[in-house]
């Protein structure tokens, strides 16, 4: 009996220490440099233009670009492509989208950045393509557009497109998320760096709620399923957050990226602390978290790889590339 | 006609002394005192009285009366004063046979009291002049610089009818006299009792120290250091009583030192004086900085007290976590401080500090960025511990504010990670 009440301190004893060695090592000014691989200062490559939320990185064929969503001050939006590795803006300039940005590859392997297609290689404009309405999710094998509508119908349902390579023709399907009751809000749906799919949903009434995020071996698996999204899918992982540890954010602009290590979410606690945590698709819950001490007053993304995550600094307009922390 | 009345006048109090001598055995007493008041001491039964030299008359006259007379009215003065000092609880030390100490002044009666061995000394001082007779009796402190406790003079005709005059007034100098030595020994907080019978001796590594009588307003001067001590002036204390010297020199902080009287002669060793810190200099590390060193100065407007700092850090902060680098930071701060409340010497001092600072950091790795971060420090509350002698422990707690500078790694708030405010230990050497 005593022996068990001196191993139950143990846990609070080794709690304790990795506080007091965290704090003792926590460098006071600024951690996140640490994780810095690189480094740009977009504030006066753009000048006045302001950096949004949305940022997202996409492979076609050998390319590989980071699609950043800007504003300038007229409140007309743009997209630029970046470099991921030497953050230096490429030769391009799309448009933005008026709801939730999105930058996917298609299945004939061009980028499509908010409504539009763009050449692998030249970035030029091919073609316009529904895609700015939603979350796309393409599988090069089958040939299939998945498009996700960022507004859904309805809360309990999934609905979603699946477009040819050519994005003619199309099939709606239908899907609940989940056999249980709550009221489910897509947040992503993404093709994962080893070919997975995720879809992330969000259920944020009464300003709690929780994140889950499905993966699938691939598209052609989700597609094949017919059960809930969330939860009846056996080839498929699912993270949950309890986001009554803090905000997450709306539906819309929710702070969370699925990679291949696992589910990324901003989460704060009540002392206003915000730290991002990783879930794990295992089920078993949060595998390990980064403080961030603060608000940031920035925009993050994560690239589904697990490698490296990237964070803008929207007063200083400084983007910079970040090793993970796993 | 009338010098001659005068002259049978003086014969006849010449035989008239003696024989009121008689009827007052003690006016004459003089060698023949009791053994308990020869050497000072009381008897064991009785209270301890200080010890009272008692001089020689110094007695000066002219042709107008003879030598024997004139030594006659030194006498019957000296048995006054003698017996009205005891009444007041003087033990008597006589003088020792031979020529009254000349010149009769009061460096010369204190050192005289002071080599006896007692407390005070007592001169009845008279002279005849022109048949009229001119006396005092004086009641000195021992010691160097001795000063007049109690004193009282007359003149009137040299006659039998000076004799009672003489013993009134003597009485009224014995009882002011009385009064002193008890208003002195009260305050010495002592019994009465003989005083020490040794001059103390303050042993001291400080060349030029002025040692004094720590009393406050009535601070005195006992003397200057020299080769190492300084042999005080005879201070006429009881045994036990103790004492408190003030020994201090410019550029260091007073010390005092204080000492309980022994019997036998004492020798007071004095700490080496501090000096005032004028200048400081301190290495000091904290969390999140540990893998780097702070190098801090201040400079002194008022020694001890008010300052104008400068520190700076150089460090890498490290997380040790997967996908960190080390990132160096360089920091700045300068700004003025000052110590609280408690007086320097003190085993623990604390004081506050403001000011700005400028941090500089740039990534390791490959990646060569620089960032410039300005600070705000609006209070810093730091502690000293003295560990030894000018080396004191360092602890301090800084609350900064960046300004979150464009070209800088810190946004704008409040700076130090989880816990806002930036914390150090290290050693501080003050000179």
């Amino acid at each position: 009996m005593r022996k068990a009440k001196v191993f139950a301190l143990v846990p609070l004893f080794a709690s304790l220490c990795l506080s007091a060695c965290s704090y003792l090592l926590d460098d006071p000014y600024g951690g996140f440099l640490q994780k810095a691989a690189a480094y740009a200062d977009l504030g006066s490559a753009l000048g006045s233009s302001q950096f949004l939320d949305g940022m997202m990185s996409a492979e076609a064929q050998t390319s590989t670009y980071l699609f950043a969503e800007f504003a300038d001050p007229s409140g007309a939006r743009m997209v630029k492509a970046l470099d991921p590795m030497s953050l230096e803006l490429a030769a391009f300039s799309g448009q933005g989208s008026p709801l939730t940005f999105c930058a996917a590859t298609a299945a004939n392997a061009e980028f499509v950045v908010a409504s539009h297609a763009y050449g692998p290689s030249t970035l030029n404009l091919d073609t316009a393509c529904p895609a700015g309405l939603g979350w796309l999710a393409a599988d090069s094998t089958t040939g299939n557009n998945c498009l996700f509508p960022f507004v859904a119908a309805s809360s309990q349902r999934l609905s979603f497109y699946v477009y040819d390579s050519s994005w003619k023709n199309r099939t709606t399907i239908q899907r609940v998320f989940s056999s249980s009751t709550e009221n489910w809000q897509l947040a992503r749906a993404l093709i994962l760096v080893d070919g997975s799919f995720a879809v992330l949903a969000f259920d944020g009434r009464g300003g709690t709620g929780s994140l889950r995020a499905a993966r699938y071996p691939n598209l052609a698996a989700f597609l094949a399923s017919t059960g809930p999204i969330l939860d009846s899918a056996s080839s498929s992982a699912v993270a949950s957050v309890d986001t009554q540890q803090g905000s997450i954010g709306s539906a819309m602009g929710v702070p969370a990226w699925p990679t291949v290590d696992g589910l990324i979410a901003l989460v704060s606690d009540a002392n206003g602390v915000f730290r991002l945590a990783r879930y794990g698709y295992d089920g078993l819950g949060e595998k390990d978290e980064y403080v961030l001490s603060s608000r940031p007053d920035a925009a993050l993304y994560f690239e589904s790889s697990g490698t490296y995550w990237y964070l803008y600094e929207r007063s200083a307009g400084r983007l910079f590339r970040l090793r993970t922390w796993w | 006609m009338r010098a001659r009345a005068r002259r049978s006048l003086l014969r006849l109090s010449l035989i008239a002394i003696p024989v009121l001598a008689l009827a007052r055995p003690s006016l004459l007493l003089g060698e023949g005192e009791t053994a308990s008041t020869q050497d000072g001491q009381a008897s064991s039964s009785e209270p301890k009285a200080p010890a009272l030299l008692l001089l020689q008359a110094d007695i000066a006259s002219d042709d107008s009366i003879t030598k024997a007379e004139a030594l006659a009215f030194g006498e019957a003065l000296r048995g006054d004063m003698r017996r009205a000092l005891a009444d007041e609880g003087f033990a008597i030390v006589d003088e020792k046979e031979g020529a009254p100490i000349q010149p009769m002044v009061p460096v010369e009666i204190g050192r005289a009291a002071m080599e006896a061995g007692a407390a005070w000394a007592a001169l009845p001082r008279l002279s005849i002049e022109a048949s009229r007779i001119s006396y005092s009796a004086e009641v000195y402190e021992a010691g160097e610089d001795a000063s007049l406790a109690a004193a009282a003079s007359f003149s009137t005709y040299a006659g039998v009818r000076a004799l009672p005059l003489m013993e009134e007034s003597v009485r009224g100098a014995a009882a002011r006299a009385a009064a002193c030595r008890d208003a002195l020994l009260a305050s010495a907080g002592t019994a009465l009792g003989r005083p020490i019978q040794y001059r103390i001796t303050l042993v001291s590594g400080d060349e030029g120290a002025t040692a004094s009588i720590d009393d406050g307003e009535k601070a005195r001067k006992l003397g200057t250091i020299e080769n190492g001590r300084l042999v005080l002036p005879y201070l006429a204390l009881q045994p036990g009583t103790r004492i408190c010297i003030l020994l201090s020199q410019t550029g260091k902080r007073s010390e005092t030192i204080a000492a309980v009287l022994g019997e036998k002669a004492q020798t007071i060793e004095a700490p080496p004086l501090q000096r005032m810190v004028g200048q400081a200099l301190s290495l000091d590390t904290g969390p999140g900085r540990l893998l780097g060193l702070g190098l801090g100065y201040r400079i002194f407007m008022r020694p001890d007290w008010l300052f104008l700092f400068a520190d700076g850090r150089a460090y890498e902060g490290s997380d040790f976590g997967i996908g960190s680098l080390p990132v160096f930071h360089g920091e700045l701060w300068e700004g003025a401080g000052a110590y609280l409340v408690l007086p320097p010497g003190s085993l623990i001092r604390v004081g506050i500090c403001a000011g700005t600072g400028f941090i500089i950091s740039t990534l390791t790795g490959g990646t060569k960025i620089w960032f410039t971060d300005m600070a705000l420090s609006p209070l810093e509350l730091f502690a000293e511990c003295r560990v030894t002698g000018p080396i004191s422990a360092r602890l301090s707690v800084r609350s900064a504010y960046s300004l979150g500078l464009g070209s800088g790694a810190i946004e704008r708030g409040w700076m130090g990670g989880l816990v806002p405010l930036l914390f150090s230990a290290g050693l501080a050497w003050g000179f």
